[in-house]
């Protein structure tokens, strides 16, 4: 997810340098991010009711996502509805660990970071999206999108690095694992 | 409209933050109950188990009493009976003297068997002289023409606290029997040594070995070994069994010389 993620903010900026449009790229942004947490979480998440949840807000998401999309605009229900479907599967997860109490130190596991830092990137960025029309609607040098696409940028980025901390996390969990086993 | 979507998204952060620190101190809270709870169950499971053993020693001490004072006391009068009716015999039926003679013989058998039920039952000479002369008899006991029991020990051991004598005594007392029945061992060395942090029991045989998870598999058998972890956990100790099928067994019994949590009490007769 990372790694795509990087290529689309690469060819993002390269479109940006050359005046094209890019704002598609979010969209596709938005498609990577969602397929690879549904991904993360149907793994994660045991139990077959967790499992129909994860599947039924993607099946959802994909169905806005087609509606919505376009080349020439930030598909912004469908960014939202990822955002909202985003929210759930961290609340799923929250709830998954709080009734199987399974995780002995949940500040060091990997997938609870990748949650909070899920939630609050969802919880920063829905009503940006929700509200597209608004908030990055007004491309105008005065206008707000500067402002609220940084935002956007910003909660990203938190996101990303949150990401980046559970991989080192979920390394070392493999490896206490290993440990155990040997 | 700007402002509503900044204090919605204020809103919705503040709300998501205060999930997250809601989980993860709920989840700790919990965690920690649990901890509790399973630290509570191991030390109620310890005690019941302390308090099973201890209820055994009780019953053994019960039978051996039973057996010195009610059965050996009338099998003595029964012989001073059977003495007093020989002499009878003997002057007006001479031809019945072999036939009293042959009940006498089977009561002496009888007596002694009682005596060595009873103390088997309950090892006295633990109580009174300590592990290591109770070692040293029951090597003695054990030895014969096709066994040979050795004890090797330290020279200056510490005097150990009442249960864990008669833990290690009685782990001894079903490895060697373990040994001789089940392994046919020729040779077996029991090695007492005292460590800077507790006591180091050791039963080496040269017998058949076996193997230990097939074994412990099996819940019909290896009772005795079950036996010996349970009788450990009461006091902390832990067991090591160096084992394999087709070569001689090594078993390490580790224990601390401390005052356990729970006591086991042991009674003087």
């Amino acid at each position: 997810m990372l790694l795509l993620s990087l290529i689309i903010s690469i060819a993002q900026t390269h479109h940006a340098a050359f005046r094209q449009n890019n704002l598609y790229l979010y969209n596709l942004n938005s498609l990577v991010e969602m397929s690879c947490i549904a991904v993360a979480y149907r793994i994660e998440l045991k139990s077959s009711r967790n499992k129909a949840v994860i599947v039924a807000g993607y099946i959802l998401y994909l169905l806005v996502f087609i509606y919505d999309f376009s080349w020439t605009h930030i598909a912004g229900i469908a960014l939202g509805v990822q955002r909202i479907v985003m929210i759930v599967y961290a609340l799923l997860y929250f709830h998954y660990i709080l009734t199987n109490m399974q995780v002995q130190h949940l500040l060091i596991h990997a997938m609870f970071w990748v949650s909070a830092g899920a939630i609050v990137h969802a919880a920063g960025t829905l009503f940006v999206f929700l509200f597209v029309k608004v908030t990055l609607g007004d491309l105008s040098s005065n206008g707000s999108y500067s402002l609220y696409i940084t935002i956007v940028t910003t909660f990203s980025a938190f996101f990303y690095i949150v990401l980046l901390v559970s991989f080192w996390l979920r390394r070392r969990e493999f490896r206490l694992v290993d440990q155990m086993t040997v | 409209m700007k402002l509503y979507i900044a204090v919605g998204t204020a809103v919705l952060l503040v709300m998501a933050i205060f999930i997250i620190v809601f989980v993860a101190y709920y989840q700790q809270k919990q965690i920690r109950q649990q901890l509790i709870l399973k630290e509570w169950q191991e030390k109620y499971r310890k005690g019941l188990l302390a308090a099973t053993l201890q209820a055994q020693e009780h019953e053994r001490r019960r039978i051996a009493q039973d057996l010195h004072d009610e059965i050996g006391t009338m099998l003595s009068v029964t012989k001073l009976s059977l003495n007093q009716l020989g002499r009878t015999v003997e002057h007006n039926d001479p031809g019945s003297t072999v036939l009293v003679q042959k009940t006498r013989s089977l009561l002496d058998e009888t007596i002694a068997n009682v005596r060595r039920i009873s103390r088997d039952l309950v090892p006295t000479t633990l109580e009174r002289f300590g592990l290591v002369s109770a070692l040293e008899e029951l090597a003695e006991k054990a030895s014969n023409g096709e066994v040979h029991v050795e004890l090797s020990c330290s020279d200056k051991m510490p005097t150990l606290l009442p249960q864990l004598d008669l833990t290690l005594f009685r782990i001894a007392q079903e490895l060697i029997n373990n040994a001789i029945k089940h392994a046919n061992a020729e040779n077996i060395i029991i090695d007492l040594h005292c460590q800077p942090n507790g006591i180091l029991l050791s039963v080496i045989d040269d017998g058949r070995g076996f193997d230990l998870d097939e074994i412990l598999k099996d819940k019909k058998r290896g009772l005795g070994l079950r036996n010996i972890e349970s009788r450990l956990n009461v006091i902390d100790g832990h067991v090591t069994f160096d084992v394999e099928e087709g070569r001689g067994s090594r078993i390490h019994i580790q224990v601390k010389n401390l005052k356990p949590e729970v006591e086991v009490e042991v009674e003087t007769v």
